[in-house]
């Protein structure tokens, strides 16, 4: 494969999934606009931005980093499960990818450039939407809360970043393992949605077997060791080498099935 | 009427091997070639031991019914289906070592043309030579401006015509060696139709290119074909030159006289039929041989029925149906 056929194997996927990802990326963002415009305009609400000030943000900020990943690892991957299922599948079931399958290129190639593509889409998704709502999160907190100076919470916003960064490996992780699941259940079915219910199968399996230390790994630490009234991030998304590798050694596997079924694969 | 001696394979290449200079049973002027070719759904056998012999530079029509196996053989072909048994040359090099290389050499057109009908023609056009070296923009320009395809029209929109054209269009502007057609006319209309195979597949041929191509319509095979292969279901009744075809296939009929004559030491007679005072007989492989033989017999007269391509697709495959009824 040289440069041109790479450029428009990735041009092909980019206008194939680019809505589809875009509004995958909103939806990621949703629960925590709707927190935020609750908090804002609602009175009612005990956790009112408007009346914040800079020694109430670092709180703010640190529950909004929470919220998001907890949501994240729960219908975030839910939502991979859904949009990885039709990487594959569609392509297969409607018999365009015969088109691909006449071109002097390996079956591999085609294969790795969706899988690339598709995967940095959903680790995007899923990891930097924990940065980017927290941002959001923060941009609203400032232009919002009258007693809220950047100057003034700049260094507790680069601290909770910081954790969230720690929080985007972990999910952008656990994203990327669920999404070779699903694109390995796409290779398989003709039909997309047979994979989508194959990967949202296999993912309450996980979370069956898993989910406990899925959520321990990222979330629990946190609330087991906070104080009253204060979050303690410092072990917020722990860095622990072993889940990670063994979950990028899980993601591999599902990979090079995936690829040893889309070589075997008929195109009746 | 009985069936005597339909084989399939390469048994009707006899006689008549040579056509405009190419020798048949010579490996390095075959641009396909298959060996037994043999595949298997369930229970169903879709193609029964096929062995093809398409020579370079000719024009080679795949006859068949509906349902006969035509697109199993050419989806083998390009790899999209793998052999249950058998092996497939292209252009001297065989798919499981080289299949890169004969996809640089070779052009298919599936008979649902399929494309990415999202895509805009012009879009489909950038996209396809995106993967060709040998991408011609000249001739794509110039079959485009032919064809009168609308560039930002999406694939979606185009009719049946249209699309045909364009994937020929993104076939033939890669100058491929060797061009695989299945079903080329499929669901166009006679005009599309007669346009596709009168100038589109002739020109190619007369280009020097290779040109396989299946159809169910005898006579778009007959109109353009120099060679012939007669499939029915999954296997090859007969193939050979269109000429030496017609030359060799033969019905002849005669008197009986009340008393019908001992065939059965005749060689290849696809069928007899049995009318009130005479009889006709149909030889896949007619020669003065079979002159003297029928002579032994005490038909010293009978009369040679010329046959078109038609004739013989027809009797070859109910011979073979009766073959089929008689052994079952």
């Amino acid at each position: 494969m040289n440069g041109q056929m790479l450029k428009a194997l990735l041009w092909k996927e980019w206008r194939e999934t680019r809505w589809k990802w875009l509004a995958f990326y909103v939806a990621f963002h949703i629960p925590a606009i709707i927190g935020t415009l609750v908090f804002t305009f609602n009175k009612w609400v005990r956790f009112d931005i408007m009346v914040m000030n800079n020694s109430m943000a670092n709180q703010y900020l640190q529950t909004f980093l929470l919220v998001q990943s907890g949501f994240v690892i729960t219908a975030g991957l839910f939502l991979i499960a859904f949009f990885a299922g039709g990487a594959v599948a569609p392509e297969i079931d409607n018999r365009s990818m015969f088109f691909l399958f006449e071109r002097p290129i390996r079956r591999r190639q085609i294969l790795l450039v969706k899988f690339a593509v598709g995967a940095i889409q959903a680790i995007v998704c899923v990891g930097f939407s924990i940065i980017t709502t927290l941002s959001l999160g923060y941009a609203a907190l400032v232009v919002v809360a009258s007693g809220v100076t950047v100057s003034g919470t700049w260094h507790q916003f680069v601290s909770v970043l910081a954790s969230g960064l720690r929080g985007t490996l972990w999910t952008g992780v656990i994203g990327l393992m669920v999404f070779s699941a699903t694109f390995f259940f796409s290779v398989i079915f003709e039909k997309w949605w047979v994979g989508v219910i194959a990967g949202a199968v296999s993912l309450i399996g996980m979370f069956y077997f898993l989910g406990g230390q899925i959520f321990e790994w990222i979330l629990t630490n946190v609330i087991n060791s906070s104080k009253a009234g204060q979050l303690n991030l410092e072990l917020y998304a722990k860095i622990d080498p072993l889940p990670i590798i063994t979950m990028l050694i899980v993601t591999s596997a599902f990979y090079f099935s995936a690829e040893y079924m889309f070589g075997r694969k008929e195109m009746k | 009427m009985s069936i005597v001696g339909l084989q399939t394979g390469e048994a009707s290449l006899n006689g008549l091997r040579t056509m405009k200079g190419v020798n048949i049973q010579n490996k390095a002027e075959m641009a396909i070639e298959t060996q037994a070719l043999t595949r298997q759904f369930g229970d169903f056998l879709a193609v029964n031991g096929v062995s093809l012999k398409v020579p370079k530079g000719s024009v080679f029509g795949l006859l068949g019914i509906n349902g006969a196996g035509k697109s199993t053989i050419i989806k083998m072909l390009m790899g999209h289906l793998r052999p249950t048994s058998g092996q497939v040359t292209l252009l001297g090099r065989t798919l499981d070592k080289d299949l890169v290389e004969i996809r640089k050499r070779v052009g298919y057109v599936s008979e649902n043309r399929y494309l990415y009908e999202w895509m805009t023609v012009a879009e489909s056009v950038k996209f396809t030579k995106a993967f060709h070296e040998n991408w011609d923009d000249a001739k794509a320009e110039s079959l485009l401006k032919r064809f009168g395809l609308p560039m930002k029209k999406r694939i979606k929109q185009l009719s049946r015509g249209n699309r045909a054209r364009l994937c020929l269009t993104l076939t033939l502007a890669y100058n491929p060696e060797l061009i695989i057609l299945d079903e080329p006319t499929s669901g166009l209309d006679p005009i599309v139709r007669r346009d596709f195979i009168e100038n589109i597949v002739v020109e190619i041929g007369e280009e020097g290119r290779t040109v396989l191509f299946s159809s169910h319509i005898v006579e778009e095979v007959e109109r353009v074909a120099d060679y012939v292969a007669i499939i029915n279901e999954g296997k090859l009744l007969m193939t050979s030159s269109v000429d030496s075809l017609k030359a060799s296939v033969k019905r002849v009929r005669f008197a009986t006289n009340g008393t019908r004559p001992d065939l059965s030491e005749i060689p290849s007679i696809l069928g007899i039929e049995n009318l009130r005072h005479e009889q006709i007989v149909t030889f896949k492989n007619f020669t003065d041989e079979t002159l003297r033989l029928l002579a032994r017999k005490g038909i010293t007269d009978p009369e040679i029925l010329p046959l078109s391509l038609e004739d013989i697709f027809v009797y070859s495959v109910r011979a073979e149906r009766e073959k089929a009824v008689q052994e079952t």
